[in-house]
């Protein structure tokens, strides 16, 4: 019939097929939420390219094997992030304890960006890892600090100590450039 | 000292809220994530598609009358180029690389082997592989046909094999 368009599958019937097996499902649910996991998990790290790639196979993996556990009383693209954001955590405490990521190519992996919306990748990716962490799940990515407590498995009030202390350095860092700026 | 004195101004809020949501995607890591579960066994390889199924059987019957009567024409060759006993031999042939017969058996393995190869390319490659495959089994296929030719060239044989295979005329159009 001319005009008339394949329906697209939902989350919900590409996860049932997923669960059987079904690689062409996987590959249309990976596509679908891939970009914007791939975007967290690059600003959660810093901009590090291998980092990222690294947590977002294991992020997929772990989705993958505990596909019955996700019971759908959210969205799926939620639930993925949470893992997302747990994988990130573990590689930050395994691989850099004590590390301070610096950027990379964060700036050019998320696109052609206005100066402003760089300084700011460039400022988050200069935080803490701890800091960045907290910062970037409750003010770009909408997090609660008792989703944030609950998904790093610290309490709330860190969280919230932790936020303070990101906005704080955020700010200087942001006005240094600024008075640098010619 | 409230946390809340710490809110974000509207043009900080603006700020964060304008970063962009979406990475590019390395088509790489997809492949490298389905073969990792995929060894898990958590994901089966996409079956192959129908037009290889359908197109499949229509080889197997052409790959062997080819085979066959590559065969059989090598042996006839063979029997006929060959000396009546062994002993009897002329050195200037045991020094040759191979005899008629087995170069017409020769030729007409490979040719049998590109065959094989196209009948056996999946279609989720696409028409290209299959078109190069099927030109690589034709120009074998031309190859062995010279070559019995060659053999004896002044035979009515070969006179049919190069009458058979010479190229059209091209068209000319007015």
């Amino acid at each position: 019939m001319p005009g008339a368009t394949l329906p697209v599958p939902s989350d919900q019937d590409l996860l049932a097929a997923v669960q059987h097996g079904d690689e062409e499902a996987f590959r249309l649910l990976y596509r679908r939420h891939t970009p914007r996991l791939q975007a967290l998990l690059l600003r959660l790290l810093g901009g590090h390219h291998a980092d990222a790639d690294d947590a977002l196979q294991e992020s997929w993996i772990r989705a993958v094997r505990g596909l019955e556990r996700f019971r759908g009383d959210s969205r799926f693209s939620t639930w993925l992030g949470g893992i997302g954001v747990r994988v990130t955590w573990e590689l930050i405490r395994r691989r850099l304890p004590d590390g301070h990521l610096e950027l990379d190519d964060l700036a050019a992996a998320l696109g052609d960006d206005p100066v402003g919306r760089v300084d700011l990748e460039r400022a988050l990716a200069r935080l803490p890892d701890a800091y960045r962490l907290v910062v970037v799940l409750h003010d770009v990515e909408g997090y609660t600090h008792g989703e944030i407590a609950e998904t790093l498995g610290i309490a709330e009030g860190t969280s919230k100590s932790h936020l303070f202390r990101a906005r704080r350095l955020l700010r200087s860092e942001l006005d240094s450039w600024k008075g640098a700026t010619p | 000292m409230s946390w809340n004195d710490d809110d974000l101004t509207p043009a900080e809020e603006a700020r964060f809220r304008e970063l962009p949501r979406i990475a590019p995607v390395d088509d790489l890591a997809e492949e490298r994530t389905v073969r990792a579960l995929r060894a898990e066994g958590l994901l089966r390889p996409l079956p192959e598609t129908l037009p290889v199924q359908r197109r499949r059987p229509l080889w197997i019957p052409l790959q062997l009358a080819a085979g066959l009567a590559l065969f059989v024409t090598g042996v006839a060759y063979g029997r006929r180029a060959a000396p009546d006993a062994p002993d009897q031999a002329p050195p200037s042939v045991t020094l040759r690389s191979a005899s008629p017969a087995e170069e017409v058996q020769r030729t007409g393995s490979a040719y049998v082997e590109a065959l094989a190869r196209l009948g056996t390319t999946p279609a989720a490659h696409d028409t290209l592989i299959a078109t190069t495959e099927a030109e690589v089994a034709t120009v074998t296929l031309r190859a062995a046909a010279m070559q019995v030719a060659r053999f004896e060239i002044d035979s009515a044989m070969a006179k049919r094999i190069t009458l058979r295979l010479q190229p059209a005329p091209p068209v000319v159009w007015f």
